[in-house]
């Protein structure tokens, strides 16, 4: 084929490739942190059922990419669970919390230790203690599993703990599930994992004296904030406004690990 | 002197279906025997039991004796190694490895140990020049044996099995796939090298039989059905089915 | 007569028209690609230090340094470790079944073949988490997760790919090749090594170019097992990343319109290049 021909083809492609960079507005759109990602696809399903004429789509992706998507208005409403003052956005954004998300510090069975307290933890993050019978357990090298730079769970525990230290014993895993499954099959393994859940292979340790339970989990020393982000003017639309409150107040939040504000704790 | 062939009493099955019966034949030392006949008569498979490339079909089995000279062919002890070097052959179809002129006739003394460069010059001039292709490549070893012409080729071939200093060569329908008149050249090869080789060539083709062979053997369907010497046979066949095959009443 | 050919023409005419349409759209997706990559990775080169981003050691997208050495040489490393596996394996079952077999029987083998390549990458890097890992943990006693498992992961998982395409290289060496150099006295072993392999080499080298890239560009299955540590390398035991494995991991934290998105598009781009730079070299390979 003439060179011109594919001159013209090439020359297609780059537009098309540039247009894609040009924003497309979708309609109602919820993004955001995958911890609570079941929850919010759970009760914009109970909502719809009773607004037959909106579609609402529900969709992952992270914090970041939330809160991202929001700024840039591709999403209507960002679901983060980092901490507020990480992010700083173009306009000013009306924050909503849905509750409390614990987290929880997880090990392999094995270990020989149940409790933790915060220094002990920060030796362990920090790569100082590198064996854990140093700390009374069983002679079993430390390999901790963490979370992406991004992930709420992970900035969490650096606010607690400080920045984690590099090495050979370092592993990084995508999703609170995969943290799960490398410290139950990996012994000598500690990570941290958002909301209250369990493996078989995997013991919660209690940290400070602390063992967690529903009851006291308003004095859980490490909580994530899942929170609803959106553009303050978009309430004047009354159904939009009543998607946001549903969201916010919908009893069903605890079954998904979401838990009552301690007093004081709530938005702006 | 090149050794003599004895063979004695040869059968051949391959998944139990008779291909030879009971063969006996024998080749005098330097001399060309021709093998005649229609298709499938088991021409081939005669050949490739004398150096034992009938080994590779699947299912193959045997039955009788071959001698090259005193050596017995069929036998478990048989060194292949040693026996594909004292037999040379030549395919139907040209078969020139995808290297050099140089390094295909090259590739047989380089298995057996030769790799002196000057000994490995030698011989390749020699053997080609025994096969009547050393003035038409001199200077060009090095190209692509694929640039040759297809009688040039087959030359080439048969310069690469000369090249291990075989004793017996077996060539099988080595002018089928040539024009004329290089199939013409491939004959006065035979016709030279004759004496030096003791030669089995299989041919389709009852002149150039007549021209190139010493003894001519009839086979049909696996059954030797006369063997004598080329010229008697041409004029005075004994069998009648040899007399029809000959006068074209058969095939 | 003349109705005929004038109808073959224009069918000919038709078909030459729709064999171009389909490679111009083939065409015009990798320029949209390489447009909407370069365009970002062009932004973000112009705002940091082109040299301290393709080059540096330190990696931490949250305070702005974005040194993309690491995963270039866990890509590197997982590559060369997965070839390393692949490639001897893969040129024994080529030799085997392409010499060694009858073509009925070669086919079979095709088959499970290109079965096995059509296996998902992310249960090769289950099978990765379940036996990898726990294997080299128990080898090397550090965790387990590092560049060798995504190799040994990657190699496995590679393995159909280049065998299927050795077991077609060697195949295509002419039978009457072979019989004209065991007529020579040569054993099996000789004609392999002497006259199977040379003439088998082209496409054996264009088998190779094709799981380089595949290697290259593997994604899942890699990011499940590699561990996932962007900083220096602690060696082939040790967790690392890769290229692809750390576009996954970051692509969260940097989504579009993120200012760091633009170093995933550094690296996307790069990898593109790499990999239609292997390709096109696949290509030449088997003009010659």
């Amino acid at each position: 084929m003439t060179g011109w021909r594919w001159a013209v083809v090439w020359a297609m492609g780059l537009v098309g490739g540039l247009l894609a960079r040009i924003p497309a507005r979708t309609h109602w759109l919820v993004m955001g942190a995958t911890s609570v990602f079941p929850y919010v696809k759970a009760s914009v399903a109970t909502w719809a059922k009773t607004h037959p004429g909106y579609a609402v789509a529900v969709t992952g992706g992270g914090s970041w990419a939330g809160l991202a998507a929001l700024d840039r208005g591709h999403a209507d409403i960002g679901v983060s669970d980092l901490p507020p003052e990480l992010w700083r956005p173009a306009r000013p954004l009306l924050r909503i919390p849905l509750g409390a998300m614990p987290i929880l510090f997880v090990a392999h069975r094995g270990i020989g230790v149940g409790c933790l307290d915060r220094s002990q933890l920060q030796a362990v993050f920090h790569g100082t203690v590198s064996n854990w019978r140093t700390l009374g357990g069983r002679a079993e090298p430390v390999t901790v599993v963490v979370r992406p730079p991004g992930s709420g769970a992970r900035e969490v525990v650096r606010r607690y703990l400080g920045e984690s230290g590099a090495g050979p014993r370092l592993v990084t895993q995508l999703s609170n599930g995969a943290v799960l499954a490398v410290v139950a099959t990996t012994p000598g393994a500690i990570g941290y994992v958002e909301g209250p859940r369990t493996v078989p292979g995997v013991v919660t340790l209690c940290v400070d004296g602390q063992r967690w339970s529903p009851a006291k989990a308003q004095a859980w020393p490490l909580q994530a904030i899942p929170s609803l982000y959106l553009d303050p003017s978009r309430l004047g639309d009354p159904a939009f406004r009543s998607l946001v409150q549903w969201l916010a107040t919908d009893p069903a939040r605890l079954t998904f690990g979401l838990f009552p504000l301690q007093p004081g704790g709530g938005g702006e | 002197m090149p050794p003599a062939i004895v063979v004695d009493r040869l059968s051949v099955w391959y998944d139990g279906v008779a291909a030879l019966r009971r063969i006996s034949l024998t080749v005098p030392g330097g001399a060309v025997l021709a093998v005649i006949g229609p298709s499938g008569c088991g021409k081939s498979t005669f050949l490739r039991v004398l150096n034992r490339l009938i080994d590779r079909v699947p299912g193959v089995r045997w039955e009788g004796q071959v001698y090259i000279g005193e050596d017995p062919v069929l036998s478990e002890r048989t060194d292949l190694t040693r026996l594909r070097q004292r037999v040379g052959m030549v395919f139907q179809r040209p078969n020139p490895f995808p290297f050099s002129i140089f390094d295909n006739v090259a590739y047989g003394p380089r298995l057996h140990g030769v790799h002196d460069p000057k000994a490995l010059r030698q011989v390749v001039e020699a053997s080609l020049k025994k096969a009547a292709l050393w003035d038409e490549v001199r200077g060009k070893l090095r190209r692509p044996a694929a640039t040759l012409s297809g009688g040039q080729q087959q030359r080439l071939c048969l310069a690469r099995a000369l090249a291990v200093d075989p004793e017996v060569l077996l060539m099988d329908e080595p002018t089928s796939a040539l024009d004329p008149v290089a199939a013409a050249r491939i004959e006065e090869l035979v016709v030279e090298l004759k004496g030096r080789y003791t030669m089995v060539v299989v041919t389709h083709n009852l002149q150039q039989a007549a021209r190139i062979s010493d003894f001519t053997a009839f086979l049909q369907k696996g059954e030797l059905v006369e063997v004598g010497e080329t010229r008697s046979m041409f004029t005075a066949p004994r069998d009648r089915r040899t007399e029809e095959y000959l006068t074209g009443r058969l095939e | 007569m003349r109705s005929v050919h004038a109808f073959n023409l224009a069918v000919e005419r038709v078909q030459t028209a729709l064999f171009w349409a389909g490679a111009a759209l083939g065409a015009a997706v990798l320029a949209a690609v390489v447009g909407y990559l370069g365009y970002g990775a062009m932004a973000f080169l112009s705002r940091h230090d082109a040299w301290a981003v393709v080059g540096g050691m330190s990696w931490d997208p949250v305070r702005g340094r974005f040194g993309m050495a690491p995963f270039w040489i866990g890509s590197a490393v997982v590559a060369a470790l997965g070839l390393a596996i692949a490639v001897p394996l893969g040129l024994g079952i080529g030799i085997w079944a392409g010499q060694g077999l009858v073509p009925a029987l070669r086919q079979r083998v095709g088959v499970y073949l290109t079965v096995l390549s059509a296996v998902p990458s992310v249960v090769w890097g289950w099978w990765g988490l379940v036996v990898v890992v726990p294997a080299l943990r128990q080898l090397t006693g550090g965790t387990g997760y590092s560049l060798a498992a995504g190799g040994v992961v990657l190699g496995l998982m590679v393995l159909p790919t280049f065998a299927q395409l050795a077991v077609q290289a060697v195949a295509a060496v002419p039978a009457a090749w072979v019989e004209g150099s065991l007529a020579l006295g040569a054993t099996m072993d000789q004609t392999l090594l002497r006259l199977v392999l040379p003439a088998a080499k082209a496409g054996l080298r264009r088998a190779l170019w094709v799981a380089l890239a595949r290697a290259l560009g593997e994604t899942v299955a890699v990011q499940m097992v590699v561990g996932g540590f962007p900083g220096r390398f602690f060696g082939v035991w040790a967790p690392g990343a890769t290229i692809p494995s750390q576009i996954l991991t970051e692509l969260p934290l940097l989504p579009p319109g993120t200012p760091g998105h633009g170093a995933l598009e550094v690296m996307a781009l790069l990898l593109v290049v790499a990999m239609t730079a292997v390709t096109q070299w696949a290509g030449r390979e088997r003009r010659q």
